[in-house]
């Protein structure tokens, strides 16, 4: 339910004029991501193998394509319109050579391609019939090209046959074989008619086989849908709307529609997905290629209505993590987790059917006002004795503290919370909370697709947050972080907003002045950082939580899956409140990542990331071999502050 | 033949209906009004009689809460002569108690005006207090109900099991059938009326085109449709009967996967319930609270098992109205199990149960049915009452 690719039809405006403006805003748009990820092929690229091959066949392809207009322009149908033919001489004979290294391009890539599929068979890819069909109809097209080629060759046997070096190759070898400039000849028809059926069944082929990727991929790229990166669509209509989220396969929004269609199967969402990884029944392929199958059955005569309120549906919603992980590595740009929030919308808001640990969180968020089901009147205990200073409606203060559910109710991270405060209160920052004020950021709520109740936590937090002054708002969980700064604007709030870590790291001069100096220098251990989706993925703050911890004097190893394609601790999206089977839990994935680098200390900057691991650790028993830490933690450990507080 | 008509609502639906009310009572020349009216302490509701029209300004159809079913407590106030022209206030499924209990007893609803509103689900009576307590009023329950009427509700999750698993909330049957769902109920809402006759004494029958006619309170004569910002009757009765029919279908679906959950279960036929109902002793509130029960409580014979007829008629007209599950001190889901017999009984009998007066209760056909003496294990009947009645989670 996604409608926010193109702005309102503004009433009045002529068609013209409108359709103008959307171009238009489409081309700035969209433009830059066409070019970079369908001309560039950069996603693709992202993996070495199949990016090459995908490269060489779609430059050598496009190149065949455009190459093959520019022929049939010479061609006397065409002429009065192109008066001028222009390959002529030089520019023939470089034509010539360009299209024949793109036709060995297709082929090289092809022949790669089918290695790939025969011989190397990687996990994540499945074979259906048209992928074969594919591979062997652009193997043929070029392959019967050269040979048509080195005919003409052979008949007219010209000067320059050099300039073509497969077609020449081609003829070499058929002279070789005995073949005269006679049998050429009469050959000649029958190989252009092959190749040009040949070329054609692919055209005719795009609707009905995998090849329509050539069409709907690079259309998907220019039409999704525009938002925020780390925003999920806003329902504004909610008094008008006729049902809330996607029951029926019909109520996706025409881009997402077009985007289950672009999906090509290639796997890459499947490899990088923290819960297909770990074994859960949910692959983000599997699930677009799905609704996929249903928009299908849009199409049947008569359209058969198909509710995607099925069993199956209804608890492939609840494994997403939201991690986005599938999303940055989608060559296609399909988003399977807009869908799934969609599912999730549906399932909360109208029919009311969530899983029950669902429906309890949603319910204590509304009645506590957080997801923990703790006391509403609880929610400043955890700075009792720290006198962190309470803003009151008029107060103002430098640095906004944003505490989060999870850092107020939850007692390990009470104590990350400390850390984080003697921190400030170490280098003097004028900062203050909101107290009984601050109310669950809604994070949760939303991702769990109970949109009304994010926004009336939303609704209570920006009208808290509207009657004080401040600077700045740093919040130390990166779910609060992303919300604030990235979906609180889309209910008219915008706020200057900042992840701890990225405030520290302004912040390192003073607060190493303010702690006499130096860090300590002899380090236990090795340790490693994970990085949080919310903060990574999303919100692409990768360096300042690495940084901090190099300045602390600390050598960090890193994990393979780092950075953007970091994996996710298993807590997002609403899991951290939800039943999984303990066969499957990515928690445990996770760690076992951490012990392949043998690193002892996992550092975090997220609440949920360091009760996951905690987790994990106790439930493997690992307690002695390897521990969690917030990088606050570690940083009031280095830097000596004066700590009154318990450091695990 | 019933007439249709759109009645505006100025940004104020509750208001708006009032007056509505207030004009039937006063044409129709009523001696009172069975309506739900807020209770003494701040957040309760009770039943009254009311007998000034003035009165109605308390009156909240839309309020989500039902603490008993108004059905249920007509038959003592009509007393036996039927001398008392009562309106009555109903929601869809109080509708259906009252036609079926008319059916169960012969008491006549011939002087009795049947006013029934479309359903926008109630909440269970723990979770509206809260939600009352929060929000300070019973006002903004309602206007929270009443701002998702277009939809036909919002995050069903928190209505009452029941409600959870109604598939029939559209208002059906009665003399005056006020729809709100699927509307923009801050403009106007839908008004049917059983006959011409009942329309005239209203006096909203001397226009041509009664869909095309706007009732605005307080002006006392209709007006031809004129206003351009309210959407035609066409359209609105249209938007109404889509987010009925989508309703349906959803409800439906949460209805058969409650059954699919229950169809194992021991309960799940007559016998299972007799055997239940032992089991729970002398205790009778699910009875006590049934509206059907109120005309026809079910026989025991000499050695203290419920009657297998009586229990059949009784359950074949059970309305839905989730009543019992309320009272149920074991904490049964009485909607689901009670909703799953219905249905298939009334299958069976090829019954609608609570469609009309006309359609007589199919006697003959119950009282064909044989029924085995059951026994169930206490140990399998405390599984059922942990059993959640949606069986997803």
């Amino acid at each position: 339910m996604t409608a926010e690719a193109l702005p309102a039809r503004p009433d009045g405006v002529p068609f013209g004029r409108r359709a103008l403006s959307a171009a238009r805003l489409l081309v700035r748009r969209s433009l830059p991501d066409f070019l970079v990820h369908v001309i560039g092929q950069k996603r693709i690229l992202k993996k070495a193998y199949p990016g090459i091959m995908h490269g060489l066949i779609f430059w050598g392809v496009t190149i065949q394509i455009v190459g093959t207009v520019i022929n049939l322009m010479q061609m006397q149908l065409f002429l009065p319109l192109v008066t001028t033919p222009f390959l002529e001489q030089k520019t023939y004979l470089v034509y010539e050579l360009v299209m024949d290294i793109a036709g060995l391009a297709i082929v090289a890539g092809v022949m790669m391609a089918l290695f790939r599929r025969v011989v190397l068979r990687p996990k994540a890819l499945e074979t259906r019939w048209d992928d074969y069909y594919a591979l062997i109809l652009l193997a043929l097209i070029p392959l019967v090209g050269f040979f048509l080629e080195a005919i003409r060759l052979l008949a007219t046997e010209p000067a320059w046959a050099n300039w073509s070096p497969a077609g020449n190759s081609v003829a070499s070898l058929l002279t070789a074989l005995g073949m005269t400039a006679d049998t050429a000849i009469s050959l000649h028809p029958i190989l252009f008619w092959t190749h040009v059926v040949l070329g054609l069944a692919l055209v005719g082929s795009i609707p009905f086989t995998k090849l329509r990727h050539l069409i709907l991929t690079p259309l998907n790229v220019l039409l999704k849908p525009f938002r925020k990166e780390g925003t999920l669509s806003l329902i504004k209509d909610f008094e008008e709307a006729e049902s809330f989220g996607v029951g029926q396969v019909s109520e996706f929004s025409f881009e997402q529609l077009l985007s289950f269609d672009a999906c090509v199967r290639c796997g890459r969402c499947e490899d990088v997905c923290p819960a297909a990884c770990s074994g859960m029944p949910y692959s983000p392929r599997s699930f677009v290629q799905a609704l996929r199958h249903e928009t299908s059955s849009l199409f049947a005569s008569p359209p058969a209505a198909s509710p995607l309120d099925t069993d199956l549906m209804n608890r492939q919603a609840w494994y997403c993590t939201t991690c986005g992980a599938c999303l940055a590595g989608c060559p296609a740009f399909v988003n399977p987790v807009d869908a799934i929030i969609d599912l999730r919308r549906y399932q909360t808001l109208t029919t009311g059917r969530p899983p029950q640990s669902v429906a309890n969180v949603l319910r204590s968020l509304e009645r506590q006002g957080n997801p923990w089901g703790m006391a509403a009147g609880a929610r400043t205990e955890w700075a009792a004795e720290l006198g962190v200073r309470k803003l009151e409606p008029g107060d103002k203060c430098d640095v906004l503290l944003f505490l989060g559910c999870t850092f107020t109710y939850d007692e390990r991270n009470k104590q990350v919370a400390h850390a984080f405060v003697q921190l400030l209160q170490t280098a003097g920052v004028d900062f203050a909370t909101l107290g009984h004020d601050e109310s669950c950021c809604g994070e949760t709520a939303r991702r769990l697709g109970e949109e009304y109740l994010y926004q009336t936590l939303a609704g209570q937090n920006i009208e808290t947050l509207g009657q004080v002054s401040f600077n700045r708002i740093v919040t130390q969980c990166p779910h609060c972080f992303n919300t604030l700064k990235n979906e609180y604007p889309q209910l008219g709030a915008t706020y200057p907003v900042q992840h701890y870590t990225q405030y520290l790291a302004e912040l390192w001069p003073d607060l190493l002045a303010a702690a006499n100096g130096q860090a300590q220098i002899s380090q236990n251990g090795r340790i490693t950082y994970h990085d949080p989706c919310y903060l990574g993925r999303y919100n692409h703050e990768y360096q300042s939580p690495r940084s901090l911890l190099r300045w602390a004097g600390l050598d960090s190893v890193e994990m393979v899956q780092r950075g953007e394609n970091s994996f996710c601790c298993g807590g997002g999206g609403g899991q951290m409140w939800m039943e999984s089977d303990a066969e499957t839990r990515i928690n445990q994935k996770r760690l076992a990542d951490v012990m392949d680098v043998r690193a002892n200390v996992v550092a975090t900057a997220c609440p949920y990331c360091l009760l996951m691991f905690d987790d994990a650790i106790r439930s493997q028993d690992l307690t002695s071999s390897v521990q969690v830490s917030d990088i606050a933690e570690i940083l009031v450990q280095r830097l000596g502050a004066d700590t009154g507080t318990r450091l695990s | 033949m019933k007439t249709q008509w759109i009645l505006e609502t100025h940004g104020e639906p509750v208001g708006s209906l009032c007056r509505f009310l207030q004009l039937a009572w006063t044409q129709l020349g009523l001696d009172g009004m069975l309506v739900p009216v807020n209770g003494k302490g701040s957040r309760d509701m009770e039943l009254r009689v009311l007998n000034d029209p003035a009165q109605l300004d308390e009156v909240n159809p839309f309020r989500p809460l039902m603490t008993q079913n108004t059905a249920r407590s007509l038959p003592e106030l009509v007393g036996d002569d039927g001398s008392q022209h009562l309106g009555v206030l109903l929601r869809p499924c109080e509708m259906r108690a009252l036609i079926e209990m008319v059916k169960h007893d012969s008491f006549r609803l011939a002087r009795i005006v049947t006013i029934c509103v479309d359903c926008l689900g109630t909440l269970p009576a723990d979770e509206y207090q809260w939600r009352a307590e929060r929000k300070g009023t019973h006002e903004a329950l309602t206007q929270e109900a009443l701002q998702f009427a277009r939809q036909g509700g919002i995050v069903p999750y928190r209505y009452r099991p029941a409600c959870q698993i109604c598939s029939s909330p559209a208002a059906y049957g009665a003399d005056l059938n006020i729809n709100v769902l699927g509307l923009p109920v801050r403009q106007c809402l839908l008004i049917e009326i059983r006959d011409e006759a009942m329309a005239a004494q209203l006096h909203l029958s001397s226009a041509p085109l009664p869909l095309e006619m706007v009732y605005s309170p307080g002006e006392g004569v209709p007006e031809p449709l004129v206003d351009a910002e309210l959407p035609a009757a066409g359209k609105l009765v249209a938007q109404r009967q889509r987010t009925v029919d989508k309703l349906v279908e959803r409800r439906g679906r949460a209805r058969e996967r409650a059954s699919l959950s229950l169809a194992e279960t021991t309960t799940a036929d007559v016998e299972g319930i007799i055997a239940m109902l032992e089991q729970c002793g002398s205790c009778q509130a699910c009875m006590e609270a049934c509206p059907i029960c109120a005309v026809d409580f079910p026989n025991q014979d000499e050695k203290g098992r419920y009657v297998g007829g009586d229990v059949a008629r009784w359950l074949i007209s059970c309305s839905g109205c989730g009543m019992c599950e309320q009272a149920c001190p074991g904490l049964r889901p009485l909607s689901a199990i009670f909703g799953y017999i219905r249905d298939q009984l009334a299958a069976s009998a090829g019954y609608l149960p609570g469609s009309s007066v006309e359609d007589p209760l199919p006697l003959a056909w119950l009282s064909g049915l044989k029924f085995r003496e059951v026994t169930v294990p206490v140990e399998r009947m405390r599984n059922i009452s942990k059993r959640t009645p949606t069986g997803l989670n």
